[in-house]
């Protein structure tokens, strides 16, 4: 900059260069100020909270590692609370993955319908997840319930779902492929993207649907599975909602029955707000954090191994 | 320049927003002091000095829909009495407890705000409260307050160790419906206040009713466990006050040899031997899976134990045929109570006029519209209802006097150490059995261990 010293003439060029940068930077600030006041400042703040006991009332005292030791040696619920959401994330990720695929497979294929498919199909993934969840426990009703209607036609007497502390979670996981609208609509868009010339020249090789699939389909689409995996991952991890709505809805307590359904983030809300441990539970929610970005970094470690990127093998 | 036209362009922006995220603090006053009180607005109780009061008090409550009828009508008579005071009433239905520890933090909590019994013990240590004794004596705001104006057991609920942090909103003691109905058709006396555990049992059994498929289509009594509701430790304490027990010592510091005693875990035995062993109870699932229904309205359930909630609905509900009774006696008659009141808030920057509105809805003309609602603490405006006297309601005003204090006021740790282990303990003895005993030395050992710390 101090190397310009001659005054260059203002010219029509500059000026509109001027404009042009206010513009960008007017445009791009609430994105900016979004991120720095409701992400990166509450970021920093519950990192330093972290290490605080904090009842929200009173001023918080610094506390070093102490809830962060707490969770891994001394709290009883942290194992429960991992092995319920990793239980439910493990069976809903691949649940909601294949769902997904299955319904952006049928809609490719669809000649008739099509428009009216891809909106009944993609509607619930724009339903409050409250009003889902209402919905479902109706759903699920072990009395008036249609899934329970189903299994008496075969004699088989329903469980209790969300009163069993054996099929609460179960119950919960059959949720998940409700949902999985975004996830179709990604698959649908990686299908379209796939040449059709590759299918022809497979069928004059003479390859079945299978092998079509496994061949083409699956390798093709593996970016946007990628894709789609990472977010449910984390999505999974995250589960707050309906466990939330479900779980209080009846008689019973956060997480029941029997903290069957004890989400990492139903118990990170209950230290939060019912216990006034903000400090344990931003600790907490810093673990989480570790946790997600361990395995999404493995999985995007992993990537090159069976995410296939067209444009890559061009070169 | 492209630097100093960037922050600027910043500034303006974080400007607009901060000026949108700012909390709407009270407004300057615009109007006048009030003059007096028209002579014709003079309150029931007491005439109030020259209330030059102005400003904005913020109102929050957790009510909604119908429920905050009596708060709106309150606000409209305020307004009559204090024109130069405007309510604003804030009401958050769902995560009101939150929200409410969210603007402590931040210091920008309702002026007024409504508190339910399961939070005074917290609040009160935490120093969101007002005192209000020097209001109610006079020597700050402009309306003192004759507390003998209320039920001193329900006035007592409102002061933590002899200081008055809050005056009442409504309060319900449990008490039992039945359906005259049922009980006819199947040949039994009706409660009397003299029933003990013994008769409920054995009503309660010639009451279920088994169709022939094996299921029952009729229960003998809806029980706490089976209201829907996770506040039922509070429906089952007259049982165990009933039997001589306790769960927590009156000093709050121990558990053990109350909620491990033998007068409690025998009456614990009592209670859920209804649901497990004699099957008179919808349990938690059977009201579950009839989610959505009220049991008791319907005919499905033949006696119900609550509180005084759901009487206003039976009583304008024309086609039910019921009536209620005081709780059973056990060993000696007691009874628990579910109370909320209004406290008024540390940080208030509208502390006198605050105060004015907190008499008006507790003790004042707004005491009468809430009272139209649910029960009032004030002695006279219960006595205008003829509530004492009431065949429905005067079974639960008698009982008042066998009310205990709340346990949850022993201890700010009260719901984390004893309630939510005491509550998983007993999910847990519903779904997998053992022995009650060892299971509440179990939670008494571990509540002792977190009071202490």
């Amino acid at each position: 900059m101090a190397a310009v010293t001659v005054p260059l003439p203002k010219s029509k060029a500059s000026k509109r260069t001027r404009h042009e940068t206010i513009l960008f930077y007017t445009c791009i600030a609430p994105f900016i100020l979004g991120i720095l006041f409701f992400d990166l400042i509450p970021m920093g703040a519950s990192l330093v909270l972290s290490f605080t006991q904090w009842d929200i009332l009173t001023p918080p005292k610094f506390i070093g590692l102490q809830n962060y030791i707490k969770a891994f040696t001394q709290d009883p619920n942290f194992p429960i609370i991992l092995k319920v959401t990793f239980k439910y994330a493990l069976v809903a990720v691949p649940l909601r993955l294949a769902s997904g695929l299955l319904l952006a497979i049928l809609l490719n294929e669809a000649t008739r319908g099509v428009g009216f498919f891809r909106t009944a199909f993609y509607l619930p993934a724009i339903v409050s997840s409250v009003a889902a969840a209402v919905l479902w426990t109706w759903i699920l009703n072990p009395v008036y319930g249609p899934v329970n209607g189903l299994l008496a036609l075969f004699h088989i007497n329903g469980p209790q779902w969300f009163t069993d502390p054996k099929f609460a979670l179960w119950g919960l996981i059959m949720m998940a492929p409700w949902g999985v609208g975004g996830e179709m609509l990604i698959f649908l868009a990686g299908l379209k993207g796939i040449d059709k010339q590759l299918y022809e020249a497979a069928e004059l090789d003479g390859a079945g649907r299978l092998s079509k699939f496994f061949k083409i389909t699956l390798p093709m689409l593996s970016p946007a599975l990628f894709f789609n995996l990472v977010m449910s991952v984390i999505g999974a991890l995250q589960s707050f909602d309906t466990a939330y709505v479900i779980s209080t809805a009846r008689a019973g307590t956060l997480g029941g029955p029997l903290k069957s359904t004890l989400f990492y983030m139903i118990y990170l809300y209950n230290r939060a707000f019912a216990g006034s441990e903000m400090g344990y539970a931003s600790a907490l929610g810093w673990i989480l954090f570790a946790i997600i970005m361990v395995l999404t970094l493995l999985v995007l470690r992993s990537s090159s191994l069976w995410v296939f990127y067209e444009a890559e093998r061009k070169h | 320049m492209k630097k100093l036209l960037f922050a600027l362009s910043m500034l303006v922006i974080a400007s607009m927003i901060l000026a949108a995220c700012a909390p709407t603090t009270t407004p300057v006053p615009t109007q006048a002091p009030a003059t007096a009180v028209p002579a014709t607005q003079v309150p029931a109780t007491e005439v109030p000095t020259v209330p030059q009061l102005s400003g904005t008090v913020r109102v929050g409550s957790w009510d909604s829909a119908d429920a905050l009828t009596p708060f709106n009508n309150a606000i409209a008579s305020f307004k009559v009495a204090y024109p130069g005071v405007t309510v604003q009433l804030e009401d958050v239905p769902t995560g009101y407890g939150d929200k409410l520890l969210a603007e402590f933090a931040s210091g920008t909590a309702p002026d007024v705000f409504q508190v339910g019994d399961g939070d005074v013990a917290k609040f009160a240590v935490q120093g969101v409260f007002e005192p209000l004794d020097p209001y109610i004596a006079g020597t700050k705001g402009n309306d003192p307050l004759d507390t003998s104006v209320f039920y001193p057991a329900i006035a007592d609920i409102g002061k933590v160790n002899g200081t008055t942090y809050l005056l009442s909103k409504d309060y319900s003691p449990l008490m039992l419906y039945y359906n005259k109905k049922f009980f006819d058709a199947a040949g039994v006396a009706y409660p009397t206040a003299n029933w003990t555990w013994t008769d409920l049992l054995n009503a309660a059994q010639k009451l279920t009713i088994t169709d022939a498929s094996g299921k029952i289509s009729q229960w003998g009594i809806q029980l706490p466990d089976g209201w829907g509701d996770p506040l039922w430790t509070r429906g089952i304490l007259p049982i165990i006050y009933q039997n001589g027990g306790d769960i927590i010592s009156p000093d709050g510091k121990t558990v053990t040899g109350y909620l491990n005693s033998d007068a409690t875990v025998q009456a614990l035995q009592w209670y859920t031997d209804l649901f497990l062993k004699s099957k008179v109870a919808p349990s938690k699932a059977d009201v579950a899976a009839l989610s959505g229904q009220d049991l008791f309205q319907t005919g499905k359930a033949a006696m119900l134990w609550t509180g005084v909630w759901p009487l206003g609905g039976y009583i304008k509900d024309t086609t039910m045929n019921f009536g209620t009774a005081q709780l059973p006696m056990g060993k000696q008659r007691a009874n628990s109570i579910c109370w909320a009141g209004f406290a008024m808030y540390s940080k208030s920057q509208n502390k006198d006029a605050a105060w004015a509105f907190l008499r008006w809805i507790g003790a004042d003309q707004g005491a009468q519209a809430f009272a139209d609602y649910a029960l009032t603490a004030v002695k006279a405006i219960a006595d205008s209802q003829g509530k004492t006297t009431d065949p429905y309601y005067g079974p639960v005003m008698a009982d008042l006097a066998n009310v205990h204090p709340l346990p949850d006021f022993t201890t700010m740790k009260f719901n984390d150490c004893l309630n939510t282990p005491f509550m998983a303990a007993l999910e847990g003895y519903f779904a997998n059995g053992g022995d009650l005993k060892t299971i509440m030395t179990g939670v008494a050992t571990a509540a002792d261990t977190c009071l202490s710390k």
